[in-house]
């Protein structure tokens, strides 16, 4: 009887030990930036931390965790690749070194039709890898795939034929994801 | 005056409206309303930023036997677009050839259509005028849409308008239509619901459209 009582109360300890580290499994997070914005972690405030798939998350702010929850995956294989290509998008000065970003000002942007129209246009063309319009800013933000480029002349032909004028085109050194989270913030905020 | 005051009318409209489906090359568009008086549906295919070709379905329901049906295939060009920084206004207008029927006739049918607008992100103003000829009559919808959106949203956000239309057909006895309307866009999709005022009373209208 004693040993069965013995027995009983090892169960109920290894059952408890068990329920009280259900985290046990939780892969850590690898980096210091944020993985969608790359931005640093803790400076913008106190870090979104979650837990995905037995993965810890951890994001700057609120604003990312959309981002996050509509393309988890994409950010699972990013911090899979130890975060390989956030890294390789912002070097330690800030500078980009990865695929190539392409900031569009664009005259006409005015509603979503538009910011459709224009997102579905470049989204065809098979140098590009992301596309993201912000209205208020009259932006469009293309992400180039790797060695690819995208000459002004190329741009400026395709957001005319899209019905647009192209104002001015430049090419930030900053990573997609940290001028988009930039310019969501920025238009948030109006 | 009296014909220079409508000149005056129609020359502002026409300089600030805006256009029909017409999308970006190579994308599809599906436009439907559902009225007390007048209902139609229209899917096509852009080819340029210009021009769209497609399928047109209109019915005239003005009561007293009146009704008017007609299914077109549909060419839209967009005439003149005017892009601002913060606006953009378009001037576009479109035609159909197909059949229709009407008090128990049945032959060929005609479409024409005139659209102008012009919108910023807070304000939008559009005139619009469809008609529909079949060989035993015809109708005239002009219809006059006035939009305000109470706040700023992004493409990926739900962006609310409220709107005000008037809107006449010709034939209808009932004189002018009129009403307030919540439109909602996120992304592809525009979603209307309105209710329109006539001298027959309320009446509850739809419409939707998409890019694809």
């Amino acid at each position: 009887m004693k040993k069965v009582l013995h027995l009983f109360i090892c169960l109920i300890g290894l059952t408890a030990f068990a329920s009280a580290s259900p985290n046990s499994d939780v892969k850590p997070y690898p980096l210091d930036r944020c993985i969608v914005s790359d931005e640093k972690l803790g400076s913008m405030g106190e870090p979104v931390v979650f837990v995905y798939q037995d993965q810890e998350i951890k994001l700057c702010c609120k604003a990312c965790r959309k981002d996050f929850d509509a393309e988890p995956q994409k950010y699972l294989e990013k911090i899979k690749n130890n975060g390989a290509d956030a890294k390789k998008a912002v070097t330690s000065e800030g500078q980009s070194s990865g695929g190539t970003v392409v900031r569009l000002t664009v005259d006409g942007l005015v509603c979503n039709f538009c910011a459709s129209n224009i997102t579905k246009t470049f989204s065809k063309l098979p140098e590009i890898s992301a596309v993201y319009v912000n209205l208020a800013a009259k932006t469009v933000l293309l992400e180039l795939k790797s060695g690819q480029k995208l000459p002004e002349e190329k741009a400026k032909e395709i957001v005319t034929e899209a019905g647009f004028n192209l104002r001015e085109i430049n090419y930030p050194k900053e990573s997609f994801d940290s001028i988009k989270v930039t310019l969501k913030k920025n238009s948030n905020s109006k | 005056m009296r014909k220079a005051l409508i000149a005056l009318f129609a020359f502002a409209c026409t300089s600030l409206l805006q256009a029909q489906m017409i999308s970006a090359p190579g994308i599809n568009f599906l436009k439907a309303e559902y009225g007390h008086t007048f209902s139609f549906t229209e899917i096509g295919r852009s080819f340029t930023g210009f021009r769209a070709v497609g399928f047109g379905g209109y019915s005239f329901n003005t009561g007293e036997g009146k009704s008017l049906e007609a299914e077109v295939v549909l060419l839209n060009q967009l005439l003149k677009r005017w892009n601002n920084e913060d606006s953009q206004a378009n001037i576009s207008i479109g035609g159909g050839v197909g059949r229709g029927r009407s008090g128990g006739r049945e032959g060929w049918a005609g479409t024409l259509s005139a659209q102008a607008d012009w919108e910023d992100r807070h304000w939008h103003i559009m005139l619009q005028e469809q008609a529909v000829f079949v060989p035993s009559g015809s109708r005239l919808a002009s219809t006059l849409m006035g939009g305000w959106a109470p706040w700023l949203a992004e493409y990926d956000e739900w962006a609310p308008w409220i709107y005000w239309t008037l809107q006449h057909e010709n034939g209808q006895g009932d004189g002018f239509t009129h009403g307030p309307s919540l439109v909602l866009m996120h992304q592809d999709l525009l979603l209307e619901l309105r209710v329109m005022h006539s001298n027959h009373g309320y009446h509850a209208e739809a419409g939707i459209r998409s890019l694809f």
